[in-house]
């Protein structure tokens, strides 16, 4: 259990179900919970329970996020994409828009980037956004990440096309910076 | 005109099953697409045969395979549409020339174009997406000729013999694939054939090696 000073982060248990499936709303596309084929999904409740007892290589695969209250106030994860190029994908969402303008935000980015580059020596973490979550595009800026374009026309729904803008955040460009290691190693 | 009438395109089929492994096997294919070099024979032709089976009997498949054709040349490279998305309508594409002397050639331009023609006028798809290694130029540039737009650039994103590479992910939108056709509806109505004149080709192909 991470304890910071805006938020308590620990592993997502079964028991949390019930608190990400309100994330799968229809009405609110969010890119992080679509499908690889960036369908909108909409599990049952005892399939998240399901995935949600997993874990990723033995690491933890999601995160609840909760204020100093023991509210969720939303969920993280850190997902291993290629390990020969060092580098992962980070999700974030909240139920509140509003949160990712909070210092609660700051924290989970931090714990992210740190459990990522110096924990695991990644050379980079991306994050990727539907054209209509403005406050996870400004949160990402404002830490630092740069946009690397946007897959235009991606994502069909509620009567509209959505784009899929997609972000990294190199450790060049942080703290952990002086901790970079080889992608690979070295041929011989 | 010979371009017109030796190359066309067809489902794959299981008779293409070693064809496609030893395509699979080459080096040139583990770099420029993906793959893992460690993997077996059997494991290359088991992945193939779970490709091919699945796509056949599903009416709305996640992924058609075609192989690019030749009557002259037989079987000269692999076309995939993979993560169809039927919601979406869209989907990404791959291509591998496994016949390394045609290449050069406009071969794979062709095949490419023709393969757009079927996503766009057969599937009715409104997007195709395909991710290009940065050193691999002549595939990026094929793709930028018939219309599409390099979207994103992963920097360093992928490892080859130690080294990280960029990652172009290229978008082409029916839109622009029909003003591609538009403008260069000359040049592409003498080059190229309609998908009904591949059928037929196919089928030529098919009754010659029954007789």
């Amino acid at each position: 259990m991470i304890l910071s000073e805006n938020a308590v982060i620990r592993t997502a248990e079964p028991d949390d179900a019930g608190a990400l499936k309100r994330l799968y709303d229809p009405g609110r596309p969010r890119c992080c919970l679509l499908d690889p084929r960036h369908e909108p999904m909409f599990p049952t409740f005892d399939e998240l329970r399901e995935v949600m007892s997993k874990s990723e290589m033995g690491q933890p695969f999601l995160y609840a996020v909760e204020d100093t209250t023991g509210m969720i106030r939303g969920f993280c994860s850190l997902r291993a994409m290629n390990i020969e190029a060092c580098f992962g994908e980070i999700l974030v969402m909240f139920h509140d828009d509003a949160d990712f303008a909070a210092p609660l935000t700051s924290d989970v980015l931090d714990f992210l980037a740190r459990r990522a580059f110096q924990q695991f020596h990644m050379n980079k973490i991306v994050s990727h956004a539907l054209d209509n979550e403005q406050p996870l595009r400004d949160a990402l800026f404002r830490h630092g990440f740069i946009s690397n374009g946007v897959q235009r026309e991606s994502v069909y729904t509620l009567g509209r096309w959505y784009g899929i803008e997609s972000f990294t955040l190199d450790r060049r460009n942080t703290p952990y910076a002086r901790e970079a290691v080889p992608a690979v190693s070295p041929t011989p | 005109m010979a371009l017109k009438s030796k190359t066309f395109l067809r489902r794959a089929e299981r008779d293409d099953l070693d064809t496609i492994v030893a395509w699979m096997e080459d080096p040139d294919f583990l770099e420029f697409l993906y793959g893992d070099p460690t993997r077996s024979p059997k494991q290359i032709r088991e992945q193939i045969v779970s490709m091919l089976g699945r796509a056949a009997g599903q009416s709305m498949p996640g992924g058609i395979y075609l192989i690019i054709d030749s009557t002259e040349h037989g079987p000269i490279g692999l076309l995939s549409l993979q993560r169809i998305s039927w919601r979406n309508r869209s989907c990404s594409v791959d291509l591998y020339m496994g016949n390394k002397k045609l290449r050069n050639h406009m071969v794979a331009g062709i095949a490419f174009y023709r393969a757009m023609e079927y996503c766009f006028d057969e599937l009715n798809l409104h997007r195709v997406s395909a991710f290009i290694y940065s050193f691999n130029d002549r595939s990026w540039r094929i793709i930028e000729r018939a219309g599409a737009k390099r979207e994103l650039t992963l920097e360093k994103h992928i490892a080859r013999d130690g080294v990280l590479h960029d990652v172009y992910c290229y978008g082409l939108l029916r839109s622009e694939f029909d003003a591609f056709r538009e403008r260069h509806q000359r040049s592409t109505g003498t080059l190229m054939r309609s998908m009904v004149e591949d059928q037929q080709a196919a089928a030529a192909l098919d009754a010659k090696a029954t007789e």
